[in-house]
């Protein structure tokens, strides 16, 4: 499907799908992206993908509605970018200190606490984008029988690390902040680290599945990120 | 160096913004009046992104340990160089040792100093701009020590010694450009929107201005897709939400407008309690 483009502010252009989360759509923004990277780097300051759409942000000085004038993109679907073969392997322990909410969701969805990290574990997520705060990845692939709503009370502080669910969404939070998932384990791993050259540990386009390890193994890994020894492992 | 006695309201080091890594949800922050900031560098003969000292009033008490040259630009602060106390529309010399106090302004919101060669505070992906998580703190605290480069190293580049600044105007009318969700409003809806009179809400910061109106639109929720500094938002309550430099990458709210670089200008000198309107471009 061709994106509808339009202007977005003094300087930005957003392409836009149907209103429909589709993976037909999210191959289209993956192929897109790259494509701006390749064929219009001198014209761009950067872009913001999301679920269905692409902001494109172009140097100041130059005009928005030329661009759109000349730009030019079709989308087939033998360009798209087939699914990285790469799956990176998230180590979560889902032990009661680390999941404040893990009985009220299986209570919710009606399965044992060990069906619910079974399930969680069982799924190869993808990386749509990244938002909301510095290096926190909107992933999708969550299991139907874990879909919950949002706590009515968001809680003014959750954790670094927290893994939660979310109404039909599952992420990591990669940063203290106020927040309304369930949560339902904690990752050791650093999502965003300002020293990176890349200062986020996933991007749009990464495939991602849990592992559900020990509180001693949490505490192993901690440490080893912390001494910047740990190899993000692969599945 | 530059000593922050006293942080005052709300100070931080600002330069034009973190540009390159909103893709990994990163702010672009940056001086929230883009216009006077580049000013006070300009003056200077300093690059329009060297960082900046932005506050809000009563401003900062700072201690110089060694001369420098300033410019201070943006909402009109009172400003009491050791016992003198001056309204400055032109480069300052300010000798060793002394100490500089900004109080209250008549008008405006954000302030600017500007010293030759720039704030050196640490460059953190490409940016100096401060903001948490990203720069060690967000804001200045009672006894930073602010970096500055040595005055006798920057002699060749010249200030503008009798230039002076442009005036600092607050206009009351925003301008705007229809946003992403703007053709979903009826025209019930946008005629509310244009007729609608906004006063800016003391809960606003440098993150979104947010407004009340007697007006109330109500706009379902989105698909989470990307936001910028100007996006104007509506909440299914109704709520107005104007996102501002600090704003986060990717939102769900309906994007209704989208200001203009002068809109955003002119909306980042309202003082919560004023009010303005909206014009379409």
């Amino acid at each position: 499907m061709e994106p509808r483009i339009e202007q977005f502010g003094a300087n930005g252009v957003l392409f836009r799908w149907s209103d429909r989360i589709t993976e037909q759509t999210y191959r289209e923004i993956l192929a897109l992206d790259e494509y701006l990277k390749e064929e219009y780097s001198s014209e761009l300051i950067e872009t913001v993908s999301a679920y269905t759409s692409l902001a494109v942000f172009l140097k100041e000085d130059l005009d928005v509605l030329a661009f759109m004038d000349h730009f030019e993109w079709r989308s087939s679907s033998s360009e798209n970018q087939a699914s990285k073969s790469i799956v990176y392997e998230i180590p979560v322990c889902y032990e009661p200190q680390f999941a404040a909410d893990l009985p009220l969701v299986a209570n919710h969805c009606r399965l044992t606490e060990n069906e619910v990290i079974q399930l969680h574990t069982s799924v190869t997520y993808d990386v749509r984008f990244i938002g909301f705060l510095p290096g926190f990845a909107y992933l999708s692939g969550l299991d139907r029988r874990l879909h919950m709503p949002r706590n009515n009370e968001p809680r003014k502080r959750i954790l670094k690390g927290s893994v939660g669910i979310g109404g039909e969404q599952t992420g990591i939070y990669p940063q203290d902040s106020p927040g309304g998932w369930n949560i339902i384990g904690s990752c050791p791993l650093r999502f965003f680290n300002v020293k990176e050259q890349i200062p986020s540990l996933l991007a749009p386009g990464d495939r991602v599945t849990f592992r559900a390890i020990s509180a001693g193994e949490f505490e192993e890994i901690e440490h080893q990120v912390c001494r910047g020894t740990y190899k993000l492992r692969t599945v | 160096m530059i000593e922050v006695q006293h942080p005052g309201m709300y100070s931080s080091i600002q330069d034009i913004g973190r540009f390159g890594h909103r893709r990994y949800g990163v702010p672009l922050s940056g001086v929230m009046d883009r216009d006077m900031a580049i000013a006070a560098n300009e003056i200077l003969g300093n690059d329009p992104n060297d960082a900046v000292l932005e506050f809000t009033h009563p401003g900062p008490t700072l201690f110089f340990t060694k001369p420098a040259i300033v410019c201070i630009s943006g909402a009109p602060a009172v400003v009491q160089i050791n016992q003198d106390e001056l309204t400055p529309t032109k480069p300052i010399l300010v000798e060793t040792n002394s100490a500089m106090r900004f109080g209250r302004a008549e008008q405006g919101l954000w302030s600017y100093m500007a010293v030759k060669g720039g704030f050196l505070s640490e460059v953190v992906l490409d940016s100096r701009s401060y903001y948490r998580g990203i720069t060690k703190s967000d804001h200045l605290r009672k006894g930073d020590i602010l970096e500055i480069a040595n005055l006798s190293e920057l002699s060749e580049q010249e200030v503008k010694w009798g230039n002076k600044l442009p005036e600092f105007k607050v206009v009351d009318s925003i301008e705007v450009y229809p946003g992403p969700e703007y053709a979903q409003l009826s025209e019930m809806q946008k005629i509310a929107i244009f007729e609608a009179r906004y006063e800016v809400s003391a809960q606003s910061n440098r993150m979104a201005t947010l407004v009340r109106s007697g007006k109330i639109v109500k706009v379902p929720e989105i698909i989470t897709g990307p936001v910028q500094p100007g996006t104007v938002q509506l909440t299914p309550s109704g709520k107005m939400i104007i996102l501002m430099r600090d704003a986060q990458t990717t939102g769900g709210y309906a994007r209704v407008l989208q200001l203009t670089k002068n809109g955003i200008t002119n909306l980042s000198r309202m003082r919560p309690g004023e009010k303005f309107t909206f014009r379409l471009l």
